[in-house]
């Protein structure tokens, strides 16, 4: 052999061009290969696309590559590839040529997997090609570096818990059921009361425009994780360029806007946070006067209502000092948006009130 | 030593979907669900003989109303396997689908026992011993468990499992690759005799997680081209009139076509299954709608297909009006 197996080579395209496809993606499409399925291109289309494309994105994706990869694999019979990798396994110790066959045989994975699987792609494509290793490669794009991942986000909304019983009763209340036996002396019916459920309720401010453009991304993962992640009530998004007039704008555009009176007066003082995402001045490391006196203005306001407020910062806490961030920093608790940040900001939230 | 691979595959090759074989009108299985027929697609026939060969959880997507959760009824009833439902809600845990154990019901069992004898010194116990108040007697396998004992391999189908919290995909993924689970209150171990194919379904209202998703094997459940829905509809209806048939598709496809084009867009489509329960209103007085569908741009019935104001709108004709009239009631003046 002189080059790595056709099939491992489109895996590893598939996986270059970010479909999720990792090493027993390979393992469990050999396993298909060698049942029967997939023995003609129309077919192997089929068991491919059932393995490796769940999305919409990724299909069309994949319906390129595999065009292109039928053209150039010709003849190529992909049924040889198994044999191929089954005669490298044989080149290896015992123990490694047993996994492989247990693998092979029922897919349950072991530890090891990772490496007995490349012991055997190492030698079956002895021109030591780079594809050949490239699953045990962690690939990061640098679009994808955030300080903050969206799971990590969904948890951190997710912990922004703030329960109270509502709703019919369905739980067991443990404690008074006992304290009923004994007054009465028999146990009779158990005591239910209602479930705890979360009343929180989401505002995101967002600073939008000008010094905060480049945190745009940033601001629609936090806006969109809190939607499909957080457990809350409701959730609110509202835009503002640099400084909280009387009006928050309701789409990033400012087509429409909202008093900032009206947005209080449906807020709950127990139940509602108020988050504000806002470089404060920091990213051009500028300090102004009027934009600092007008945001502790809406801070005032904020607190009158009663609500729960944190300001994220996207810019690194050693820059705000030089700007209105270190200032408007004394007015409320303001966290950088990283992971340490996001779990103190939430831990703010739900054990501080302002005012 | 290699594990003997033969009888196993040879178990499983046995086992080869081919979405021909469908039951007849008005069947029902063992615990009297209904059973329809089903047409599915060559890619979702591949998916499924793959799922059952390699054994990995089959992850069904699409629109709602295209016959995800009916595929697994379709495959269990082809291949004669017993079929196990556990539908997902927003407050499952992964430990439900293994067992329930009712711990009120036995502390309210032997209370009573307690309380009788007391009330009645010299009378017989009602329960003859202290074994029967034994925790065994309050396990209720769940569908998983259900499903792990069974002494063949059946289908069991795990409902829109995104309707449950963040976790849960990868709660059950350990239980699924165990393939055994112990009961804590006996300390009984069930350990799955027989793997069951697990066909997953999905609405897409969340994300799942990747380790979940990394485990399964997908299929997307497009809706039906025009030609398919046709042989949906002889499926379910016998032979319906050709006329009826051709009208109601071709009204049914406006309707669809227009929701489609809707700027708005994340809009619930009609769907194969109003398509069919459309049908079998029709079919109460075929003559009539036949009809009906032949003129302007009416639709009979059409409480059946539309769920909007928007398309109720759209629907209104000369017949519309009137028959709209009758399931939604006058229309409200100035609506905002």
């Amino acid at each position: 052999m002189t080059q790595a197996p056709p099939l491992l080579r489109l895996m590893s395209e598939l996986r270059s061009a970010g479909l999720p496809i990792d090493i027993t993606k390979y393992l469990l499409l050999l396993r298909a290969i060698e049942g029967g399925f997939g023995l003609d291109p129309e077919a192997l289309k089929s068991v491919l696309r059932a393995i490796c494309v769940h999305s919409e994105a990724d299909a069309r994706i994949f319906n390129r590559r595999f065009g292109r990869f039928l053209v150039e694999a010709g003849a190529a019979t992909f049924a040889e590839e198994t044999a191929t990798l089954r005669e490298a396994a044989l080149e290896l110790p015992r123990e490694v040529q047993q996994t492989f066959t247990r693998l092979m045989t029922d897919g349950s994975e072991a530890v090891g997997t990772e490496q007995v699987l490349r012991h055997i792609l190492h030698v079956a494509s002895d021109s030591g090609e780079p594809e050949a290793l490239a699953f045990t490669d962690v690939a990061v794009s640098p679009r994808d570096y955030m300080p903050v991942t969206r799971r990590q986000m969904r948890q951190n909304w997710r912990y922004l818990r703030l329960a109270a019983r509502r709703g019919a009763p369905v739980e067991f209340d443990a404690h008074r059921t006992l304290s009923k036996i004994l007054r009465e002396g028999a146990f009779v019916d158990p005591i239910l009361v209602p479930r705890r459920v979360n009343q929180a309720e989401l505002v995101l401010l967002l600073d939008v425009h000008g010094s905060m453009s480049p945190f745009r991304d940033l601001e629609q993962r936090l806006s969109e994780t809190a939607v499909d992640g957080g457990r809350f009530k409701r959730v609110r998004t509202y835009y503002f360029h640099n400084t909280v007039d009387p009006f928050v704008m309701t789409s990033p555009a400012f087509t429409d806007g909202l008093p900032l009176r009206h947005l209080l007066e449906r807020t709950s003082a127990s139940y509602t946070a108020v988050v504000i995402v806002s470089d404060a001045g920091a990213a051009r490391g500028s300090q102004n006067d009027v934009r600092v006196e007008q945001t502790r203005v809406f801070l005032r306001s904020l607190a009158r209502a009663g609500v729960r407020v944190v300001w994220l910062n996207p810019v690194p806490r050693e820059r705000w000092s030089r700007s209105s961030a270190g200032l408007i920093e004394r007015s409320v608790p303001m966290f950088e948006i990283s992971r340490l940040g996001m779990d103190r900001a939430i831990a703010a939230l739900k054990g501080k009130r302002v005012g | 030593m290699e594990r003997s691979k033969e009888p196993l595959a040879q178990e499983l090759t046995e086992l080869r979907y081919t979405g021909t074989k469908q039951p007849p009108l008005g069947a029902v299985d063992s615990d009297g669900r209904r059973l329809f027929p089903y047409i599915p697609t060559p890619e979702l026939i591949d998916a499924a003989n793959l799922a059952i060969f390699l054994q990995r959880p089959l992850l069904l997507r699409g629109e709602p109303g295209c016959g995800k959760s009916l595929f697994a009824s379709a495959i269990a009833y082809e291949l004669n396997l017993p079929l196990e439902i556990w539908s997902i809600r927003s407050t499952t845990r992964a430990a439900d689908g293994l067992y329930i154990y009712d711990a009120i019901a036995r502390l309210r069992d032997a209370q009573f026992e307690a309380v009788m004898r007391s009330l009645n010194p010299g009378g017989q116990p009602s329960r003859s011993s202290i074994g029967d108040f034994e925790a065994r007697h309050y396990v209720r396998l769940g569908p998983v468990g259900r499903s792990f004992q069974a002494e063949r391999r059946g289908v069991l189908l795990i409902d829109e499992i995104d309707k449950a919290d963040i976790d849960f995909p990868n709660d059950i993924l350990d239980l699924l690759e165990n393939r055994s689970f112990p009961i804590e209150e006996t300390g009984e171990l069930v350990t799955a005799k027989h793997p069951p194919v697990i066909i997953v379904t999905s609405n897409d209202e969340k994300e799942l997680p990747e380790a979940f998703l990394r485990r399964c094997l997908f299929a997307n459940v497009a809706f039906p081209d025009p030609a398919r829905l046709e042989a949906i509809l002889r499926a379910h209806f016998g032979e319906p009139p050709a006329a009826l048939l051709e009208r109601a598709l071709r009204r049914f496809q406006e309707l669809r076509s227009r929701q489609e084009q809707d700027t708005y867009g994340g809009v619930k489509k009609v769907s194969t299954s109003e398509l069919i329960d459309w049908m079998r209103v029709l079919l109460r007085s075929p003559a009539g709608a036949a009809d009906a569908l032949a003129s302007g741009k009416s639709y009979p019935h059409p409480s059946v297909l539309i769920k909007r104001r928007e398309d109720l709108e759209f629907a209104e004709g000369p017949m519309g009006a009137e028959a709209g009239e009758a399931d939604y009631g006058p229309a409200p003046r100035d609506a905002l």
